[in-house]
């Protein structure tokens, strides 16, 4: 479940965790791998692991209403 | 420092990136703090768990090392370059200019230099932070906390939750809907994050309390890496950017529509 949520995550998400989880590079190392400031790099981890949490939250059945759903209800409009 | 503030730097904690005062700080404090020693531990098993699943992405030991010898040859510090012997300065015998003339022209060169140096710096860097807040919150399970094409329904929803209220007018009869909103941060500023849909599209509309560190000129632009469109300006007080995929004329009729009438 974890995989394919880290599969749907943006990529500019999934690269930093990546590098930072998986690679376990510093912070400064990520934003000169990615030419990105170290700023960057620390807001899209928090962002990126917040994202994957609501996504789990979501996979396991509490209240969501997805992206899909939106556009469902805009059909009906 | 309060549980808030350690909230703040549970992520740098985890990742070792807290100086070793620090780390040594939040543990004391974790060991009298049973809700933040239970944060930290979340994010713990978080990060192992995502290093199990992420391990199908290792990179190979060569391309590791390679990414890492590149990162390790950029020895482009200003520290670095001002710690290299000088070369000696030749000076010049003839000065066509009087020395104060130079000295001011050096200066106004560089006053106009590091104006538009902070400006190219400043703004995609603002466009990348509101395309990442658009992003991701269309990524989530939750894109909206308040859910309703109603403007009476989600306006009213913000009060408390931000501190200002702001104009939406009626879109009826126009090519967007309203789909909802929710609570969005920009640096630690709480604001109104907008949705709208047009056609298939979602357009984000945030509203910040205009700060410097929203430090925007008043225009439209569009990052050609990302392919996103954004429109910005300021009224009352208060920062509006508009941003989504679709074409810069769409967000400027979207921009029209949502202006406060003064």
């Amino acid at each position: 479940v974890l995989q394919a949520a880290l599969e749907r995550l943006p990529v500019f998400y999934r690269e930093v965790i990546l590098l930072c989880d998986v690679e376990e590079m510093k912070y400064q190392e990520i934003a000169e791998v990615l030419a990105v400031p170290i700023g960057t790099v620390m807001s899209r981890i928090a962002r990126g692991r917040k994202l994957l949490r609501q996504m789990l939250a979501g996979e396991y059945g509490e209240r969501s209403v997805s992206v899909g759903t939106m556009r469902k209800k805009l059909d009906r409009t | 420092m309060s549980c808030m503030e350690w909230r703040d730097r549970l992520e740098a904690y985890v990742d070792a990136e807290l100086s070793p005062g620090e780390m040594g700080d939040f543990r004391a404090h974790a060991a009298t703090c049973p809700d933040c020693a239970a944060a930290a531990l979340a994010l713990v098993e978080g990060k192992t768990a995502l290093r199990r699943a992420g391990s199908r992405y290792t990179a190979t030991p060569d391309f590791r090392a390679r990414v890492l010898q590149s990162v390790r040859t950029q020895p482009v510090s200003l520290h670095e370059e001002a710690a290299k012997p000088s070369m000696p300065i030749r000076r010049s015998n003839v000065l066509p200019w009087p020395r104060w003339a130079l000295a001011a022209a050096a200066l106004v060169l560089l006053a106009t230099g590091l104006f538009f140096a902070v400006n190219r710096y400043q703004q995609p860097k603002a466009l990348a932070e509101f395309a990442d807040l658009h992003v991701s919150a269309l990524a989530s399970a939750n894109p909206v906390e308040v859910i309703s094409t109603d403007r009476h329904t989600v306006k009213p929803w913000f009060q408390g939750r931000i501190p200002f209220t702001f104009d939406l007018p009626e879109l009826q009869g126009s090519s967007f809907t309203l789909m909802g909103g929710r609570v969005a941060y920009f640096h630690q500023e709480p604001g109104a994050h907008l949705v709208f849909a047009y056609q298939r599209h979602f357009i984000s509309a945030f509203i910040f309390r205009d700060t410097p560190q929203l430090a925007i000129a008043e225009s439209s632009f569009s990052d050609r890496g990302s392919s996103f469109n954004l429109q910005t300006w300021t009224q009352g007080g208060l920062r509006y950017v508009l941003i989504g995929d679709v074409n810069a004329a769409t967000i400027q009729q979207l921009a029209d529509l949502l202006q406060p009438r003064q």
